[in-house]
This record gives structure tokens, C-alpha cells and sequence, in this order.
């Protein structure tokens, strides 16, 4: 270990971002005084664009959609029409072809759509609009904004921009990634040489998460390289 | 109902004309570029050379024009932003944008395209001239440009087709298109496949997805007959491609089932119906192999049809890809276009369709030149129009998920289109299926087709063009 020439006030500086008092008073004060000084875009959800095949079957997509009516009376509702459209979503899910899985989670006042899916991601949703839109319209009514969106047959192109625009951020698997990305989103005005140590909390990254609030981190861990729905039900013998 | 009058020409039915000529354009002067489009539809024919629209009646002009025009170019017209924003992601964010989509990756990512590719911003609208003649492009150039204040004139491009339809590769093309509800066209035969409802290639009607409308920007006037094109520049490798033709059946011929891949005699038929001479294995194989990457013979037979001889008689003959057929899946035409095949996808049958307007350009491949073939090849490709209501759930769904990824059916997933997909040698695959129902997989497949440029275009009707021209 290297001897430490550190003195008193440097180890309090050092110390004084860890305590627990610190970082409340950093929230309320020092965080917006940051946003001011540097806006922030959201990230857009959704996998990030590849060429290389393996990152475009098994992707991801984490829907978080805020109810309209947030009381248990409006997350029964969801749960409601949920249940209500259980057999038309298992037909949509086979004749949509590309979907591993997809869940329905109630989280606080949030519906969540959670699914995996194969392929692009707008020809995943414009499938399944074609195929069970009608489900979409009873959910996504439910939902703040929804009724601008739909019926989402009607309203195709914007639904799709909807969902992305719901769908979470997908941090990198390298931290330092995120700064590409915001580079990519910004320009190369985004780059900059300060405040870019990620051994420490850094700066870029508390404001991108104070523009998206909820992300996924990664973008989901296979235990197997990726197949799509197709290669794996005709391996089992299920029938495509 | 239709209005014929009031859609661009070229779009419903094509013009085959033997010449085309681009004319890649930038507002100089909006005012002017405004007063240039009322007046290339005012009907007045001197001066502004007149769009031709979708009916020209008894008689077919001698040279037909017709523009594109990008987001970019709608906003330099000055279009209102309410009415821009209404326009698809896709369109707005432009093809370069859209490059990992499309497989624009490495030698035919963006950053590589010449000029006036390389500056995507400035190209605001693309004329097309269709003539028969050189010197009518040329006047009909001199025409569009006349006065200079209204475009700078960006860059061109042209083409010429060759005899018979046949295009680079040597493959004979435009045989196929969709046919639409309530559109005659004489050249146009019934080919088994369902007639393709108007939304498919139009603004404001009904799409092939049921009960899906896409968004029509408004005023109904800008939108409505309106429909977006990718216009693509793709360069061809003849040379690279018929080596690989050389390659595949030098290795078919060690191969211990190449008698099932061409019984023995069998390569006379062959050789005699395409005009291969002197008659050889090789040359027979190497037929096959094209054959079989396109899902046609050479001269157009379709191997769901005749999957051991070509046959020019079958040429326009109906088929499909039901029950067991012997065109392979990963085969180019089948990917682009499966038809009533199985598909991953079932809701997409027939819902990805194209027109097509495609043009070669460069010098046609006459075999290896003389000398120690150390020059410079000429460039040579197509100057591709691939037009459809919805470039995201056309265009763009066909490239991505089906010419590169191959998710439409799990036999072929995880492999590129074997002739225009982003190949790698190392990685590539494509599979040669037998009588028997096995396969003989090849590999080494190169990417003969790279992008040279090309823009997302809308394609306004009439009335957009006048509705433009009067802002």
C-alpha cells in the first residue's frame, strides 16, 4: 500500500460524502443546483441499437406506466383488466411469435410490463398492437396519458413512441458507457474531462439518474447465449 | 377510390423507361423553391418542368419527372412544425440515422458515403427524370435548374437498364410487384398473392394490418396519397460475387453429396436453358448456387417451382411457400417477401411488401478483362427505390428483422441475407437444401451489396406539392 500524505482536512473531505447527513443536505441543495447548471437529457429506454445478432433476440423491454387513480382502487382496476384479458394475451403472445415472456407487475401506483422479447422493437409492439390492440386499449386507459394514444390501432406510430418513451433506461454493463451514451444523445458537448472519475460518485451519473429516475442496470443476464422464441420451441420439438 | 391524377407517377405503376437520372437538390431560396413547385404543377408545360402524376392518360410523355422530399427538405420549405412533427420517427430522424437498422454498418456505414451522401442536412429533394435518351435528361435538367435561385444542385446520379430486365449479378429483375385494389396495369400479372389493399403503398387508406391506420400529417392535403420512399445507392461487387459463384462450386464438387446436389448429366439441361457453354459440373453448380441465394434462377424461374432445371415458361408463373418447398428459407426473395410461408411473425404475412423501382448503374460485368486484372474495378450497382406507406413497418422491418437477423424463421436466424445482407466471411452462412430434406451449408459469404448513399424521401401528391408551393 502506498503511504498516505494525506492531512486532517483531506480526510475530512474524503469522509464528510459518505456520511449519511451529508448526502440529504447534497439531495436538497447541491443536486438541483447542479441540474440548473447542467440540464440533463433523459436517456431513451430500450436496448441499446446493435448490428451484432446476439444483442438483438432476447431483449429486454421494462414498461413503468404511472396509474390514473392512485389508491387501491385504481390498482385493482389494472388487476382487473388484467385478469379479464388473460386468454387474449396468451393468443396474442403465440401469434406474436417473438415474445419469450412478458409479465404484469402492480408496483406502488405503476402498472409495469415487464417481457422479452425478439427482434426490433417497434415491430415487436406493432405486432402485438395488430394482434391484441384492443388489449392495450384497456390497460393503457388506465394509465396517465394513455387516452392520447389511443385506440392504439388508430394511433400506431404514436402509441409505439409512447411505450418507448416508458420504457427504462438500459445502464450499460460498463459504467463508463453511459457516458457514450449521453455523448450520443448530446453531442460531443457531453464530453468532458471533469467529474468523469466513475471510481467515485460522479456527478454525470447522480444528474442521469435524477433524469431517469427508474432505469434497469444492464440490460438483463443470460445464463445461455441468446435464442429467439422460434429456435427454442422448434429445438423442444413445441412446434413455431 | 382512387385519384390517379393526384398521386405521383411511378408509384401505382411503373414507368420503365430505360433511363433515370437523380438530381440531388438543396433550397437555394425558399421563396423560390416555393414558387418552383407550384409552378412545376401548374399544367402551364413550359418552364418548370411538370410532375408527372400516377395518369397521364392515351398518351405516355416522353420523359417523366417526378421529387422526393426529405425532412429536411420540408423544413427549409418551411412546412408548419405541427404539421412536420405529425411525420414518423423514422422519416424525421433520416436513413443515416436509421444505419444499424439497416445494416449500414462498416464499409456501408454512413460516415463512408461520397458526397452528397456525406451531408445529409442539405439534401432537401430528390428529382427523378425518366427519359429514353441522354439528351433528355439533360434538357429536362437544364429545365429544373433554369435560373438557379431556387436549388443548388447537391450532386447526381444515374442509371440505365439493361436488356430483358436483367440487372448486376446477371439476375432477371422486376418481375414481381404488388398489385393494388382498383389499379389496372397491363404489365402486371396475377402472381398468387393477394392484392394489396391501397395503405400499402398510400397515405389514408386501409393498411395490410387490419384495422391499423398510420398517422396521415396534416393538412389532409400534405398527407393524404402521399407515401415515403428509401431511396438507396447500393454498389454491387460482380467480381466479388461471381468468384464466390467459383468458390461455392469448386467446394460442391469435393463434396461427397454433390450428386444429390446435381445428378450427373444433369448439368447439360442446365447449361442448355441458360446458355452455358461449353456444358460443365462447374458451371451447372455454379447456377445452382445463384439459383438458390435468390430464390430464382438466373433467368427468373423461381425455384419454389422448379427447383432442379430452370424453365422460362414458369418465369411469371403463380407460386408460394406452402407445404414443402425447395426454395431454401434463408433464400433473398423468400426473406424479403415470404408470402403465405410460415412465418415467425404470423401477423406480417404479406404486411412488409415493397414497391420497387430499381435501376442499374455503372458498366454492365462482361466476364474478367484482359490483362493481369490489377486495375481498378468501375463501380457499378443500383440506384433502388423501395416505396411504401410506412418505411418503419415496411422497409425497415423487412431489413432489420428479416434480411439481417433472419427471426422470421428459426432455420435461418442468426444468419444475413446470402446476397444483399452485411456479410462476413468468417461468420456467414447460408444453407443449400437437397431433395432429401438436408442441407449442405456454404459460408464465406461476403457482402456483395454495400450502401453508397441514399435518403428517406416523402413522396407528396399533387396536392401536397401545390399546398407546398402555396406557403
Amino acid at each position: 500500500m502506498m503511504p498516505s500524505n494525506e492531512g486532517l482536512l483531506d480526510r475530512i473531505v474524503d469522509w464528510l460524502p459518505t456520511t449519511l447527513g451529508f448526502k440529504r443536505v447534497a439531495s436538497w441543495t447541491l443536486v438541483p443546483y447542479w441540474a440548473r447548471r447542467t440540464p440533463v437529457k433523459p436517456l431513451p429506454g430500450g436496448p441499446h441499437p446493435s448490428f451484432q445478432r446476439g444483442d438483438n433476440v432476447q431483449c429486454m423491454m421494462n414498461l413503468i406506466m404511472p396509474l390514473k387513480i392512485k389508491s387501491p382502487i385504481g390498482r385493482a382496476e389494472a388487476a382487473l383488466a388484467i385478469a379479464q384479458n388473460k386468454d387474449t394475451i396468451y393468443a396474442g403472445l403465440n401469434n406474436v411469435g417473438t415474445v419469450h415472456f412478458a409479465r404484469f407487475v402492480i408496483v406502488g401506483d405503476n402498472i409495469c410490463m415487464f417481457s422479452v422479447y425478439d427482434g426490433d422493437f417497434t415491430n415487436y409492439i406493432r405486432d402485438f398492437i395488430a394482434t391484441i390492440g384492443e388489449v392495450f386499449n384497456e390497460v393503457v386507459k388506465l394509465v396517465e396519458g394513455g387516452e392520447k394514444v389511443t385506440p392504439c390501432e388508430k394511433n400506431v406510430e404514436a402509441f409505439i413512441q409512447w411505450v418507448h418513451e416508458r420504457d427504462l433506461y438500459q445502464v450499460p454493463d460498463t459504467a463508463t458507457d453511459f457516458l457514450r451514451d449521453q455523448e450520443a444523445l448530446n453531442g460531443d458537448r457531453a464530453v468532458s474531462p471533469v467529474n468523469d472519475d466513475l471510481t467515485l460518485l460522479p456527478r454525470k451519473l447522480v444528474l442521469q439518474l435524477r433524469a431517469n429516475a427508474n432505469v434497469s442496470l444492464g440490460n438483463g443476464y443470460r445464463a445461455y447465449p441468446g435464442f429467439s422464441v422460434a429456435q427454442v420451441r422448434k429445438q423442444l420439438g413445441l412446434g413455431w | 377510390m382512387i385519384d390517379f391524377a393526384d398521386v405521383q407517377g411511378n408509384i401505382l405503376r411503373g414507368y420503365r423507361m430505360p433511363r433515370v437520372r437523380y438530381l440531388v437538390l438543396e433550397v437555394a431560396d425558399r421563396l423560390a423553391a416555393r414558387r418552383w413547385l407550384a409552378a412545376s404543377t401548374s399544367g402551364d408545360g413550359g418552364g418548370t418542368p411538370q410532375i408527372t402524376p400516377g395518369h397521364w392518360g392515351a398518351n405516355k410523355p416522353d420523359t417523366c419527372f417526378n421529387i422526393g422530399l426529405t425532412y429536411e427538405g420540408l423544413r427549409a420549405l418551411g412546412t408548419p412544425s405541427s404539421s412536420l412533427a405529425m411525420f414518423p420517427n423514422e422519416f424525421i430522424e433520416g436513413m443515416n440515422a436509421r444505419a444499424l437498422k439497416l445494416g449500414d454498418v462498416g464499409q456501408s456505414a454512413p460516415q463512408t458515403w461520397p458526397a452528397p451522401f456525406n451531408e445529409p442536412a442539405r439534401i432537401h429533394l430528390i428529382a427523378t427524370i425518366y427519359a429514353t435518351e441522354v439528351a433528355q435528361l439533360n434538357y429536362v435538367q437544364q429545365r429544373a435548374l433554369a435560373g438557379g435561385r431556387a436549388w443548388r444542385l447537391l450532386g447526381t446520379r444515374e442509371g440505365c437498364n439493361f436488356p430483358k430486365n436483367r440487372v448486376h449479378f446477371g439476375y432477371r429483375d422486376n418481375i414481381m410487384q404488388p398489385r393494388f385494389e382498383g389499379v389496372h396495369d397491363p404489365q402486371r400479372h396475377a402472381d398468387g398473392q393477394p392484392i394489396a389493399p391501397l395503405g400499402t403503398v398510400l397515405l389514408g387508406h386501409p393498411t395490410n394490418l387490419e384495422g391499423l391506420l398510420w398517422r396521415v400529417p396534416q393538412p389532409e392535403a400534405l398527407g393524404r396519397n402521399g407515401t415515403f420512399n428509401a431511396f438507396r445507392v447500393l454498389k454491387q461487387d460482380v467480381v466479388g460475387f461471381e468468384k464466390y459463384l467459383d468458390q461455392a462450386a469448386s467446394d460442391l464438387l469435393k463434396h461427397p453429396q454433390v450428386d444429390a446436389v446435381l445428378p450427373p448429366g444433369a448439368e447439360l439441361n442446365i447449361c442448355q436453358v441458360l446458355s452455358i457453354a461449353p456444358p460443365s459440373r462447374h458451371g451447372a453448380l455454379r447456377e445452382i448456387v445463384a439459383a438458390n441465394l435468390c430464390g430464382r434462377w438466373r433467368d427468373g424461374t423461381p425455384l419454389a417451382l422448379s427447383a432442379d432445371v430452370p424453365d422460362p415458361k414458369l418465369v411469371e408463373a403463380k407460386f408460394d411457400y406452402v407445404g414443402e418447398s425447395r426454395c431454401p428459407y434463408g433464400a433473398h426473395i423468400r426473406r424479403c417477401n415470404p408470402r403465405n410461408g410460415q412465418i415467425v411473425q404470423r401477423v406480417a404475412n404479406n404486411s412488409r411488401r415493397l414497391v420497387r423501382r430499381g435501376v442499374p448503374y455503372g458498366p454492365r460485368y462482361n466476364g474478367p478483362e484482359p490483362g493481369d486484372g490489377s486495375g481498378p474495378e468501375p463501380e457499378r450497382g443500383l440506384l433502388g427505390n423501395f416505396i411504401g406507406a410506412s418505411l418503419g413497418a415496411q422497409f425497415e422491418a423487412m431489413s432489420c428483422d428479416w434480411l439481417n437477423l433472419g427471426l422470421q424463421d428459426p432455420r435461418i436466424t442468426g444468419s444475413n441475407d446470402p446476397i444483399t445482407g452485411t456479410n462476413d466471411p468468417d461468420t456467414s452462412w447460408f444453407d443449400l437444401p437437397l431433395k432429401s430434406g438436408s442441407t449442405i451449408r456454404l459460408r464465406g459469404l461476403r457482402e456483395f451489396v454495400s450502401t453508397r448513399g441514399g435518403a428517406y424521401t416523402f413522396l407528396p401528391s399533387l396536392s401536397a406539392i401545390r399546398y407546398l408551393g402555396s406557403l
